[in-house]
């Protein structure tokens, strides 16, 4: 049976002073459930988040005391058979909703696919063999060492290069199939080069240019602009021309470029070489989650040298040595075949005095690479239970790092 | 990350970014949302004045021109504008209105 809202209230204010951290979470729930007035809800939230965020204790108590009155306000707010009907009419209005939307299948269409795709060069680089598929809503990442082929599948991809064996399709642009129609292709392909070209003007009016190119002009025009200045962060930037500018906001400034005009398929090779970590991070989640749009989803095509950098974010990895593929399929599964754990350690204490403190730890192998020590361990000590063996045993570190899926470990 | 479909995750996940304190990060997955389920471009237009809105006011505050009170006010303004535009654009999906 369901709890009377004032037992849940008196409960939740109790957890405001006994654990306000949890209690600010469950003021947002309480709110969204109970408060037919949405403000309150709105109230709860900010509320919440000025606790999460303040500064002295002080001021984290004086939230919690609003806190506890905002709970008194949303007690009121609720009491009458008016209230109760509402939030049963909202509730049932948003589960029909949810059940609209969620019998659209969220965007999958298969954009490009390629069957043995090669390509060889007079001065004997040759790239073979590729079985490529990307779709809507996916991140697709290609990893390997300078030379191995990379930017030459990009090329074959993009259409800029042209194939020498295998077959490849573009089945959400040119579902008919037939003799591939380039000019069709590359209207919905945007290929972000590695090294950016320099452009003349302010970013504002290369985008505004970008987008008419494409077809959308007028109002259209002025709205894609300004939607994907605001969603790249390029406000400031806007005026500024290319020489204004520095690397990380080149390549954001290249991204909107290609973005402002919704592509079906975003090639991008090696864009995070030269950036910060925290830019970085920006830029990926922000090809993250364009990537899932509803209604322009789009496939993303991206390299990198180093896995680690861009594994968080990828769907699927394909790797590639020596223009061969190395492995190809979902990132989860890549490693799988492992047969041992690696570690990475960086520790002042010699390498006899390591091996003494680990007595114990199941470890396979512990040797000095020239820069850290590695620890080789069976898979089922995993890295949170070797950190906090660590841990435990007191072993002093200052850089550790799990290597079992890295490039180097799985393919040599 | 909700899946594209799931309206209501996606409209949570924003509040949710909000209430750390991540309100840039929220602003800008509301300017996902709102491509994605607004009925006209007007909502969308709201969601492109308040994101370009909250980064004034975020780097007037850099820039020292607010005091700490200030930016809070002006912060809180912005906060329940994108609330308040989340809210309606789910409620103004006709598919809301046949409950």
């Amino acid at each position: 049976m369901e709890q009377p809202i004032i037992n849940i209230a008196q409960s939740l204010k109790r957890q405001l002073q006994q654990n306000a951290v949890s209690g600010a979470k469950a003021l947002v729930d309480f709110a969204n459930d109970y408060a037919v007035n949405k403000e309150l809800r709105y109230e709860a939230l900010v509320l919440s988040m000025n606790f999460s965020t303040g500064g002295s204790e002080a001021e984290r108590m004086g939230f919690v005391e609003e806190m506890q009155q905002l709970v008194d306000k949303i007690l009121k707010d609720n009491q009458s058979m008016a209230a109760a009907a509402a939030l049963k009419a909202e509730k049932a209005a948003l589960a029909q909703l949810q059940e609209h939307y969620r019998s659209i299948p969220a965007p999958n269409a298969v954009v490009f696919e390629s069957e043995n795709l090669g390509k060889s060069y007079a001065k004997g680089f040759q790239l073979k063999g590729v079985n490529l598929q990307l779709r809507e809503g996916e991140i697709t990442s290609v990893v390997g060492e300078n030379g191995n082929g990379k930017t030459t599948l990009f090329r074959l991809v993009a259409g800029e290069l042209q194939h020498d064996a295998g077959k490849l399709r573009y089945p959400a642009i040119q579902p008919k199939g037939g003799r591939i129609d380039w000019v069709k292709v590359k209207a919905q392909v945007a290929y972000v080069t590695q090294e950016l070209s320099p452009w003349y003007g302010s970013l504002k009016q290369n985008l505004q240019f970008e987008a008419a190119i494409h077809g959308i002009k007028g109002k259209d025009n002025d709205r894609e602009v300004k939607y994907i200045i605001q969603r790249l962060g390029l406000k400031e930037e806007r005026h500024k021309t290319w020489e204004e500018l520095s690397g990380g906001f080149k390549l954001r400034f290249a991204l909107a470029k290609a973005l402002v005009w919704k592509p079906k398929l975003l090639i991008i090779d090696e864009p995070l070489a030269n950036l910060d970590y925290k830019t970085q991070e920006l830029i990926l989640s922000d090809l993250r989650n364009m990537a899932n749009s509803l209604r322009y989803p789009m496939s993303v095509l991206i390299s990198s040298q180093h896995l680690h950098e861009i594994q968080p974010v990828s769907d699927k990895v394909l790797f590639l040595k020596k223009g061969s593929v190395g492995f190809y399929g979902p990132q989860s599964e890549l490693g799988r075949e492992r047969t041992y754990n690696s570690f990475e350690l960086g520790s002042e204490l010699s390498l006899v005095e390591l091996q003494k403190k680990m007595k114990g730890i199941a470890t396979n192998k512990i040797y000095f690479n020239g820069i850290s020590y590695v620890i080789t361990t069976s898979l089922d000590l995993e890295y949170e239970a070797l950190i906090q063996q660590l841990i435990q045993r007191e072993i002093p570190f200052y850089y550790f790092r799990d290597i079992s899926k890295s490039i180097k470990q799985l393919f040599g | 990350m909700s899946a594209s479909n799931n309206i209501l995750a996606r409209a949570e996940e924003i509040r949710f970014v909000i209430s750390k304190g991540h309100v840039a990060k929220g602003i800008k997955r509301l300017l996902d949302f709102a491509r994605d389920f607004s009925n006209d471009n007007e909502e969308l237009n709201r969601a492109i004045t308040i994101s370009a809105d909250y980064n004034t006011i975020k780097k007037m505050n850099d820039d020292g021109d607010f005091s700490i009170d200030e930016f809070l006010r002006h912060r809180r303004r912005m906060i329940i504008k994108a609330l308040e535009l989340l809210t309606e654009i789910i409620e103004n999906q006709p598919q809301a209105m046949r409950a």
